[in-house]
């Protein structure tokens, strides 16, 4: 064989795979909290939740020509008590929040399991 | 292009379960390393150059359905036409994709189809073969060399993605996690992507979350998936509950939404209208009863051989499945080389835009299902 570019890779190494250091394919932990409470401020967030961190401001939304944005208070799950004793659902009993919005899951997945595989 | 006949290396299931490769033996028998195939390095520039070729054509392909409002052909939903074509505008990068081919070793490679969205058997084709010339081969053949540029191919071009979006960006991976060779797959990209620096999380395809007021997908942690790797086609995506949301969230996916455009059957005869008489393309059409002699009646979207039909003159051969309601191609019916009693089928890779790497197929009947055998090959 003459003199000729090499087409194989020089080294092949793992850091993952072959190891038991990842939590691999099929191993997507614990799910998190679903549910967040909304506020028309940064002021009424703190009401709730007293830590500065734990307030979050919300992407900029555009209405009737006003710019307008949200405050999100910290993630909980269904009946979890949270800072104080907060529940999911409508604007708890004394709260300044507007509402609580959630994470909804399963919305993908539906088609892939007619099949055994989604490769080709 | 010869096939030998070899005696498997004594721990050959050990050194495939070292690599993560732990689907070696599904459906009895998959991994294959009592046979290879041995080409020369003139045959392997053949392939090389096909590939290179192909991979341009394909581009040029892509071009013009989308510049000729040609994604009805392709049966794209009518809602996701403009998002696939703001990708393609957009060059929204793409990893990687394989091609299909029939070779000989003499005449021009033919292809077959185009793998363009998830394409699987990387993990077998980049790292366990590698390891079988090592040890397989090169002891005795110490000059002996492989198409196989996978591994290097594939951590170069993530780094190139990797900056692209702002550091410390986790990169989500995701399949529908139930079969056991796309983990593999997914787990082999998740290691490189690694590997090249990116933070990465798996999460199965039915836990992705969508916080609507947020506008985003979300993993488990309520983390943001800013960027997802995915083994699931984008056909299923834009089927499911949640495939609208990906026309209004700012999630960039891998492979991206254009390459819709090119794993589907129907890129088989816009190739053939836009490069007739290719050396490397057979005859296609979108109606039957267009092709001269044996023909191949293949679903717009199907995946691993599933409901593709080979007319010969004296037989039909037909692959069953559950595809095949969104309309079907009808191609030439390429001459798959025989070995034995098996034909032979050579998966070409892409990294970027460029070939890498190939791995063989072996099965008893012409049509590739995901249960033909993986066999490895070197050259020299």
């Amino acid at each position: 064989m003459r003199n000729r570019t090499r087409k194989s890779s020089a080294r092949v190494t793992l850091v993952l795979l072959g190891a038991a250091a990842i939590a691999g394919c099929g191993d997507s932990g614990t799910p998190a909290p679903e549910h967040r409470d909304v506020y028309a401020s940064k002021e009424d967030c703190l009401a709730d939740w007293r830590d500065p961190k734990e307030c979050e401001e919300g992407p900029a939304q555009n209405s009737g020509g006003r710019r307008s944005s949200y405050w999100y208070g910290p993630s909980y799950s269904t009946g979890h008590s949270w800072g104080g004793g907060y529940h999911a659902g409508a604007p708890r009993p004394g709260s300044a929040a507007l509402g609580t919005h959630s994470t909804t899951r399963g919305g993908f997945g539906g088609s892939g399991h007619a099949h055994a595989s989604g490769g080709s | 292009m010869e096939r030998e006949m070899r005696t498997p290396r004594a721990d050959w299931i050990a050194q495939c379960e070292s690599v993560g490769f732990s689907y070696h033996s599904v459906d009895g028998a998959y991994w294959d390393e009592s046979r290879c195939y041995r080409f020369t390095a003139e045959e392997i520039d053949t392939l090389e150059a096909a590939t290179a070729e192909l991979s341009a054509r394909c581009l040029d392909a892509a071009e013009h359905i989308v510049a000729n409002g040609r994604m009805a052909d392709l049966a794209i939903p009518p809602a996701w036409r403009e998002h696939v074509a703001a990708s393609w505008r957009a060059r929204a990068p793409s990893l990687m994709g394989r091609f299909d081919l029939a070779f000989d070793g003499r005449a021009p490679p033919k292809l077959l189809e185009y793998n363009a969205d998830t394409p699987t058997a990387l993990l077998e084709a980049s790292v366990v073969q590698w390891h079988w010339l090592q040890q397989a081969i090169r002891p005795g053949e110490p000059r002996a060399d492989q198409f196989n540029s996978l591994h290097e191919k594939l951590i170069s071009n993530w780094r190139a993605l990797a900056v692209t979006w702002s550091a410390n960006t986790p990169v989500h991976f995701t399949c529908a996690g139930d079969s056991e060779e796309d983990c593999g797959n997914l787990d082999y990209l998740r290691d490189v992507a690694t590997q090249a620096g990116a933070t990465t999380k798996f999460i199965a395809i039915d836990d992705v979350g969508w916080n609507g007021e947020r506008g985003a997908f979300v993993d488990f942690d309520d983390v943001e998936i800013s960027v997802l790797v995915k083994l699931y086609p984008w056909e299923w995506l834009a089927a499911d509950a949640f495939g609208a949301h990906l026309l209004e969230s700012r999630i960039r996916v891998i492979e991206p939404a254009w390459k819709m455009l090119l794993s589907n059957k129907g890129l088989l005869p816009i190739l053939w209208e836009l490069f007739p008489e290719h050396e490397n393309l057979l005859p296609a059409a979108f109606l039957p009863g267009r092709i001269d002699g044996d023909w191949v009646e293949k679903p717009l979207l199907s995946r691993e051989g599933a409901n593709v039909t080979i007319h010969h003159r004296d037989a039909t051969i037909a692959a069953s499945g559950d595809y095949g309601a969104e309309g079907r191609v009808y191609q030439a019916c390429a001459r798959i080389p025989r070995f034995g009693d098996d034909y032979v089928t050579i998966g070409s890779w892409v990294i970027g835009d460029e070939p890498a790497g190939i791995g063989m197929r072996e099965d008893e009947s012409e049509i590739t299902r995901n249960t033909s055998r993986f066999v490895p090959h070197y050259f020299v």
